[in-house]
């Protein structure tokens, strides 16, 4: 097993998409927390929060990676090699789940890293270290580790949908309109809805306050399991359906 | 070994292998030979566990290739639809093949030379001509070092020099004891360079035999070519075996040509000339012939 993830993240590392989309995953929360910090004061609690808990965009890229990887061996004809190698589909299903949950960790991992050594000098700079915001240390640290784990459910989730769509272009299209439409308004019809939604397990995950959701939101752990949950039911779909399918 | 038996697979209403049987001899080379659309790669998809039979079975030394141990050391292969991903380089594509099969980068760059493609080891397989992204699959095929070679179509697209490097490559593999089964849609591609064949049609078994007992069939259906003044009462009684050419000219097939003298003797018909037709055909018409529609079915 340790073989096949081995080389499933070997598969990852040795194409472009993997670092373009994994720049992505880290500039564009970089971005979000630069222009937030120049254009606007943040005083609260719950500004900080806000704030950092933009780390979690990472994770909508690597929901992406997820989807690309699955779904690029079937564009790309290489599913064949790959299960030539390996016979046993599920276990190849299960070794690329976990290299995506790798590189999505990587990635938000970067992101983290690089948005808390941007944000926390900046708002001391501003007269607002973190403290003076109560958030402390641990706070922090658990925005930034949700974030993160985020960043790996997420491509979990995007190999189960890449697996079991195929089709490249439609998985990223159906994944999108499903992340950025049909979800959050969703969501947003139905409150009590929200706090299943993948919307608002991300942002439970990364640290948000249910008055940033805008409607109440599971705790950080309970939301990462229940978006676990969502992804291995996913995987368990496409190991089903995976095993099944001819190839070519 | 490979061994095929009873193998059908229907797709809705297509029928793409329909009760086929064959198996391979070990230490020689099977062309596995029949039109575009016969079943060819159908059939091959099958060996290798990609694609689910409707019926039959298809084993590799007595086993599914699902369930064989080392599938990468035991066989080799290479399908038409065989992708490489054009932005990874061609060396990292075989890296993760020997990644997954526990085989040694050692391995890989060994192989890349048994191919001749070191020269082009680290550029991304989308600025690959189709002969080196064959060679590169031929590559992978091998990795592992396997007694057995499942090969669909490797000649495809390659030029003259190509085919001819394939032909040594083959046969090089062959003489270290290994079974190969090479398929190909054009007989002359392959007939340098297999033992055997089997021909298929439509998903059905038409020949499985040396290619000099291929030749040897054909040769069965030689004409006899008959000139005699009487030749339109000759050719009533030699029925529809007999074709007038042009006046006083026959053209008979499948009868030997004592057969022919003999019956003009027996009706007082004079010849002026009985010639059997030095017609032994070539192997490609033979190839076509076992591959021509003969159920009257529209292609
Ligand atoms: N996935 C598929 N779905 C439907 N029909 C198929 C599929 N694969 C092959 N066929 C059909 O099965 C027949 C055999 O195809 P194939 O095995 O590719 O032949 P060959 O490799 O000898 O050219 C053809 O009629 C082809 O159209
Ligand atoms: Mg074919």
């Amino acid at each position: 097993m340790s073989a096949l993830i081995a080389a499933e993240f070997l598969k990852l590392r040795t194409t472009r998409t993997f670092w373009w989309l994994s720049l992505v995953a880290v500039a564009l929360p970089v971005l979000v927390v630069v222009i937030t910090l120049a254009t606007s004061n943040t005083v609260s609690q719950d500004d900080g929060r806000s704030l950092l808990s933009n780390i979690g965009i990472a994770g909508l890229f690597t929901l992406i990676l997820g989807v690309v990887g699955a779904a690029g061996e079937y564009r790309h004809g290489t599913i064949t090699s790959t299960f030539l190698v390996a016979p046993d589909r599920r276990r190849v299903l299960v070794a690329k789940a976990l290299a995506h949950a790798i590189g999505g960790l990587f990635a938000g991992l970067v992101a983290a890293v690089v948005v808390l050594a941007i944000a926390i000098p900046w708002l001391s700079s501003q007269g607002h270290a973190v403290g003076t915001l109560s958030l402390s240390t641990g706070d922090i640290a658990a925005i930034a580790a949700g974030s993160v784990a985020y960043a790996a459910v997420a491509a979990i989730l995007g190999v189960g949908f890449g697996s079991l769509l195929t089709s490249q272009v439609a998985a990223v299209v159906i994944v999108l309109i499903l992340v950025s439409v049909v979800d959050p308004v969703a969501a947003g019809l139905a409150h009590q809805y929200g706090k299943f939604s993948l919307q608002g397990l991300g942002m439970a995950m990364s640290g948000n306050s249910s008055e940033n959701a805008g409607y109440e939101l599971f705790a950080p752990g309970v939301s990462g399991l229940i978006y676990l949950g969502y992804s291995i039911a996913l995987i368990a779909a496409a190991a089903v359906a995976v095993p099944r399918r001819d190839i070519g | 070994m490979i061994a095929v038996e009873a193998l059908t697979k229907r797709y809705g209403r297509t029928v793409a292998v329909d009760g086929l049987t064959f198996t391979t001899r070990p230490g020689s080379i099977l062309g596995f030979l029949g039109p575009n659309g016969a079943g060819k790669t159908t059939t091959l998809r099958i060996i290798l566990g990609l694609a689910h039979p409707t019926s039959g079975t298809a084993t590799i030394d007595g086993r599914p290739y699902r369930s064989l141990g080392d599938p990468t050391g035991e066989v080799g292969s290479v399908l038409d639809t065989s992708g490489l991903h054009p932005g990874r380089r061609g060396r990292d594509h075989l890296r993760i093949i020997a990644r997954a099969a526990g085989l040694p980068v050692s391995r890989v760059d060994e192989v890349l030379r048994l191919v001749d493609l070191e020269s082009a080891a680290r550029v991304r397989t989308g600025a690959y001509s189709l002969g080196m992204r064959q060679r590169l699959n031929l590559a992978a095929a091998i990795l592992g070092d396997p007694r057995t070679l499942v090969l669909d179509e490797p000649a495809n697209g390659l030029d003259p020099q190509g085919i001819r490097w394939l032909r040594d490559f083959l046969r090089s593999l062959a003489a270290d004891g290994r079974t190969i089964l090479v398929s190909s849609h054009v007989l002359s591609e392959v007939s340098q360079t297999v033992d055997e064949v089997v021909v298929i049609h439509r998903g059905r078994l038409r020949a499985h035999s040396t290619l000099t007992e291929l030749t040897a069939r054909g040769a069965g259906s030689a004409t006899v070519r008959v000139r005699s003044p009487q030749a339109e009462r000759l050719a009533e009684l030699l029925g529809p075996a007999a074709t007038q050419v042009q006046p006083g000219l026959l053209t008979v097939g499948d009868r030997p040509p004592e057969q022919v003298g003999e019956l003009a003797a027996q009706n007082g018909i004079t010849l002026h000339e009985l010639v059997a037709e030095r017609a032994d055909p070539s192997l490609e018409e033979v190839f076509l012939e076992l591959t021509r529609d003969t159920d009257g079915d529209v292609a």
